[in-house]
């Protein structure tokens, strides 16, 4: 069953229309996933990561319009048959019934909204189930009091009648997963699942979707900024900004080789515990307001490494290897000798001598 | 380099502060519960902890939003935890200044940049005349990395992070010796926090401005800290200068925290687990312990016998 | 630049298509040495908030026609008393109980003088301009018992009413308002006391109020002003709290304190700024309000005293002859009824203007 994609999308293209103006939220994005695969789609705030995301959930707002793109998800049957549905065509009716919770769940960040405050718990997980399965109540009782103790909550029989204030931030993130986990989605995505909560809370949601997700061999996608998640979660990670993915590659190429200017931003922003250095290496500026179309080279302007080309004609993606691929011209073979900074690489050095020191722990 | 001396008397200097809020009769909030901290001219003292340590409530406190409901505080060798004599409210209020988290929630949506930045200037009457308020206005925001042309801007205009240098240009335009940094980049983007950091980094080098900056991100608060305590449920548990905390953390719950800091490191990140800690079931009274001195300025707040059992844990 | 705006799409667009058949050549592969422009960036410069509240208002088209219908009923206010020659108190007993005649339109067969009795052999056409051989003279809505025109009375009445409720409306703002946000601001045992003097003052009838008042003072304007004032600032004062308990936690007031603001600095200069959005659209809700009190008490007869007239006093008098002239009494209910809904809409459409959060995603 490897290798089998579950996910493609295709040259995405969505505006919003906005009383100031229309938005350009997302420029072309491609994004393929295969079964059991973790993605980690990584950017700033309003590089369009979520709304790629609300597209596959078919919940985009009212005001948006795809302009081009297809989503296509690929799903089994119950009867065994394997299917293939492009989600941008179906209307939210159908999305509701067929996909929504059943085979795609979705994690938001806070759970304190995502949670129905006047329900227990047990009850907000049953409800999919019941929908979706047509079970019995003492049946889904019964699921949901396993799938409890499966996201670590003990104690399952007593909580399972708790409403979500009567629980500390990180059993309620436990709780949205169970739901999440409720109806046996093929796909998990994951909105900045962690940034609500504690650092030490943070790092045992994230192993227990991790372990779900081994157990399940469910495929997930992260979003997030935050790329000591991305580090400890991903197998693939996509590096957006201003509504497109501007790196992807393998976990590895992108901490280790990282090719485009931001990534190299991004990295350097977070200081690790050994960084020395006096200053942070950073990217000037902030990021673009779409409602303004940027000609050549979105980054262009925060970019230290601009090329004149930059501001004339936007960069494709260059493949570097089978997995990895960035875009930015100074791939081009034509493009000057340039040294990357040298705080990044410190601090690839750095996390390569690390790496092999745990390496050879094991 | 910026240095710090220590011999000198600490610019602030808090001790044994308790800040209880009473919700109802039968019930109090202890958010902060017997604190003491020195800071030190021109230092950083990183204040860690998770949400509902009381590491806000600490900051507030100092800076007089609340009143402290036992303890002392010095400040510039005034008195500051009871009530103030006019002239002391005056100067803590000129000499003290607070960067705020959310910088959407901590700029007037009605007021432009100009006006947000001026306010201490107008309180204080500091200007003689329009022109020498509008001079200091745009040279601050020269300071901050901001243009002149952004004086008659309103917050909406601006990007988060622009946002937030808006804050801090708010906060330096009264020269404070003490700045109180409370959780002001857990709202930005990370390429945005770098800059933010960068930026406060430049400007203690320029000015010799001390800092409490409070957060729960340790890599940062290790980046930026000189000094650094660790603050669970009201108590600090273990404070020391940033190598003495991050090279030999003492107590378990510092132990626990540092062992959870994400790093971007896919390798390394793939093999590494949380030490966990719970409190509940750890055995641990905070309210029994004192500060015991571990070597140099480390300090870990605990029993005889537990001092023991954390040291044998370590091993 | 490199962000161009929207508006000239046509341009870049333009320079899109050259640059999409653009072939790059080796000089472009350089490095741009002037980074001057990155620290800066313009490109996050939005429209003022009360520039785009104005273009959500001028979007919503519920709002608009309520304006417009304002505008037109005010202007008529104003100036349609005096598009003829009658006077409001002008009685003309000759001349009464006139149906509508309009020049011009009579020759349709509306609007031409004529109305249908009923008698008590069945039903009877009759005009009483050609009964009182009156040929020239028109009555646009028609004369009133009196033989008042009620054209001139109408439009009177309704700049009587609108002068009432808008004053009230406006004296109802200020004092609600400070009281709320002073009952706010300072919480604790002010706020105890200041609020149960407004539940002690919320649960005397309004009726009770004006009656006493009433006896006090003489009946006219002034008095149902004050009348309407001691009722209607409780809302107001309501809202006002509201929102004062709302933003006075906000990091932007925290550190206007850590600055050493006073109170009056913070809670005029800092909060009340921010509310203006739902003080506004209260005052609009509390319009319709006070024109229909208004209304009520002219109809009970506690209102203006006669000959001056208000909507409610025509609507009052128009009800003794409404099975006989049923016309008397149609202008001013279309008016009032016009008025009461249009302020409606206008602080409906005010209200999702200044909060756009309000509305639906």
């Amino acid at each position: 069953m490897e290798n089998k994609k579950i996910l493609e999308i295709n040259n995405l293209d969505i505006t919003f229309t906005t009383t100031a103006g229309e938005v350009h939220a997302i420029r072309g994005i491609d994004i393929d996933l295969e079964k059991g695969e973790t993605v980690a789609i990584v950017g700033e705030s309003g590089s369009g990561k979520s709304v790629t995301m609300r597209a596959v959930m078919g919940i985009l707002a009212k005001n948006a319009r795809v302009n081009s793109g297809t989503v296509k998800f690929h799903y089994t049957h119950e009867d065994g048959s394997d299917a293939e549905v492009d989600i941008l065509t179906k209307d939210k009716k159908w999305i509701r019934q067929h996909i929504n919770g059943k085979r795609i769940a979705m994690v938001f960040q806070d759970p304190m909204t995502s949670l129905d405050p006047t329900m227990p718990i047990g009850k907000q997980i049953m409800e999919g189930m019941i929908k979706h399965f047509k079970i019995s109540k003492a049946e889904a009782w019964e699921r949901a009091l396993k799938l409890l103790n499966e996201v670590g909550i003990t104690n399952a029989e007593k909580r399972i009648r708790h409403y979500p204030h009567q629980l500390s931030g990180g059993m309620r993130q436990r709780v949205v997963i169970a739901i999440a986990l409720s109806c046996n989605p093929d796909l998990l995505i994951c909105d900045e699942p962690t940034t609500a909560l504690d650092v030490n809370i943070q790092a045992k949601i994230i192993e227990l979707i991790k372990r779900v997700q081994k157990e399940r061999g469910i495929s997930v996608i992260y979003i997030t900024h935050d790329l000591g998640v991305v580090a400890k979660v991903a197998d693939y990670v996509d590096v957006m900004y201003a509504g497109k993915i501007v790196e992807k590659g393998n976990v590895n190429e992108i901490f280790y080789e990282p090719a485009h200017p931001y990534t190299w931003g991004l990295l350097s922003a977070m200081p690790d515990l050994d960084t020395d250095d006096d200053r942070l290496y950073t990217i000037p500026g902030s990021p673009p307001n779409l409602l303004y179309e940027p000609e050549g080279d979105a980054f262009a302007p925060r970019n230290s490494y601009a090329l004149k080309i930059d501001r004339l004609k936007e960069p494709p993606m260059f493949e570097i290897s089978k997995t990895h691929s960035a875009a930015t011209w100074l791939l081009d073979p034509r493009a000057p000798k340039f040294e990357i900074p040298v705080e990044i690489r410190n601090r690839i050095e750095r996390m390569k001598s690390v790496a092999k020191l745990e390496g050879s722990d094991e | 380099m910026r240095k710090i001396d220590y011999t000198k008397e600490p610019l602030l200097k808090v001790e044994d502060l308790k800040q209880h809020f009473k919700m109802n009769r039968n019930y109090t909030v202890k958010a902060v519960d017997g604190v003491s901290f020195s800071i030190w001219p021109g230092e950083t003292y990183g204040l860690v902890g998770e949400s509902g340590s009381g590491k806000s409530t600490v900051g507030r406190s100092v800076i007089r939003l609340y009143d402290p409901t036992d303890g002392k505080i010095i400040f510039d060798g005034d008195d500051i935890s009871g009530k103030m004599s006019r002239k002391t409210v005056e100067d803590l209020r000129v000499k003290m200044q607070m960067i705020f988290q959310d910088p959407m929630a901590s700029l007037n949506p009605r007021k432009n940049v100009g006006d947000i930045i001026g306010e201490g200037l107008d309180i204080h009457k500091s200007y003689k005349s329009r022109d020498e308020r509008t001079a200091k206005i745009k040279a601050i925001l020269k300071k901050v990395g901001l243009a002149e042309e952004h004086i008659s801007r309103y917050p909406h205009q601006f990007s988060g992070g622009q946002r937030q240098r808006v804050g801090i240009a708010r906060a330096l335009i009264m020269n404070p010796k003490l700045v109180i940094a409370d959780e002001c980049i857990s709202a930005l983007d990370v390429s945005i926090q770098a800059q933010v950091v960068n930026l406060m980094k430049d400007i203690q080098e320029e000015t010799g401005t001390a800092y409490l900056f409070i957060a729960h991100d340790l890599s940062m608060v290790k980046y930026i800290s000189d000094r650094i305590g660790v603050l669970h449920l009201g108590h600090l548990v273990e404070m020391g200068s940033k190598d003495e905390i991050f090279d030999n953390p003492v107590h378990p719950y510092t132990r626990s925290l540092l062992s959870a800091i994400p790093t971007p490191n896919p390798i390394a990140e793939k093999t590494r687990t949380a030490i966990p800690y719970d409190y509940a079931s750890s055995g641990i009274d905070y309210r029994k312990g004192t500060y015991h001195l571990i070597d140099g300025t480390h300090y870990v707040k605990c029993t005889d016998e537990e001092l023991k059992r954390f040291t044998e844990d370590k091993q | 630049m490199i962000f161009k705006k929207k508006k000239t799409a046509a341009a870049s667009n333009a320079a899109g298509n050259v640059s999409e058949a653009y072939v790059p050549v080796d000089a472009d592969f350089e490095f741009i040495e002037d980074n001057a422009d990155i620290s800066i960036d313009s490109n996050y410069a939005a429209l003022g908030f009360w520039h785009e509240a104005f273009l959500r208002f001028i979007n919503k088209k519920s709002a608009m026609i309520g304006f417009v219908f304002i505008a037109l009923i005010t202007i008529f206010a104003i100036a349609g008393p005096n598009l003829n020659s009658y006077t409001y108190s002008e009685q003309n007993l000759s001349e009464k109980n006139l149906a509508p005649r309009i020049p011009g339109i009579e020759y349709t067969g509306f609007f031409d003088g004529s109305e249908v009795m009923r008698t008590t052999n069945g039903f009877k056409k009759v005009n009483g301009y050609f009964d009182k051989k009156l040929p020239t003279t028109f009555y646009w809505f028609g004369s009133d018992n009196f033989g008042r025109d009620i054209w001139t009375r109408t439009w009177s009445g309704a700049r009587v009413s609108l002068i009432i409720a808008v004053a009230a409306a406006v004296i109802d703002m200020l004092i609600g308002l400070t009281y709320g946000l002073i009952s706010g601001y300072f919480g604790g045992a002010t706020d105890i006391v200041m609020q149960r003097i407004l539940e002690i003052c919320n649960g005397i009838p309004r009726l009770v109020i004006v009656t006493l008042l009433l006896l006090v003072l003489k009946p006219g304007m002034i008095t149902i002003v004050i009348a309407l004032m001691l009722t209607e600032w409780m809302s107001m004062s309501r809202i006002a709290r509201a929102e004062m308990l709302k933003l006075k936690e906000r990091e932007f007031v925290l550190a206007s304190r850590t600055l050493g603001a006073g109170s009056m600095h913070i809670i005029f200069s800092e909060i009340l700024p921010n509310i203006i959005g739902p003080v506004i659209t209260q005052v609009m809700f509390s319009i319709p309000t006070a024109i229909f009190t208004e209304a009520f008490l002219s109809f009970v007869g506690l209102g203006i005293p006669v000959p001056q007239c208000s909507l409610g006093s025509l609507i009052s008098e128009g009800f003794n002859s409404f099975t006989t002239h049923p016309y008397q009494i149609i202008p001013p209910i279309i008016v009032m009824a016009l008025l009461m809904l249009s302020f409606n809409l206008v602080a409906d459409g005010l209200r999702e203007a200044l909060d756009p959060k309000m509305k639906e995603q």
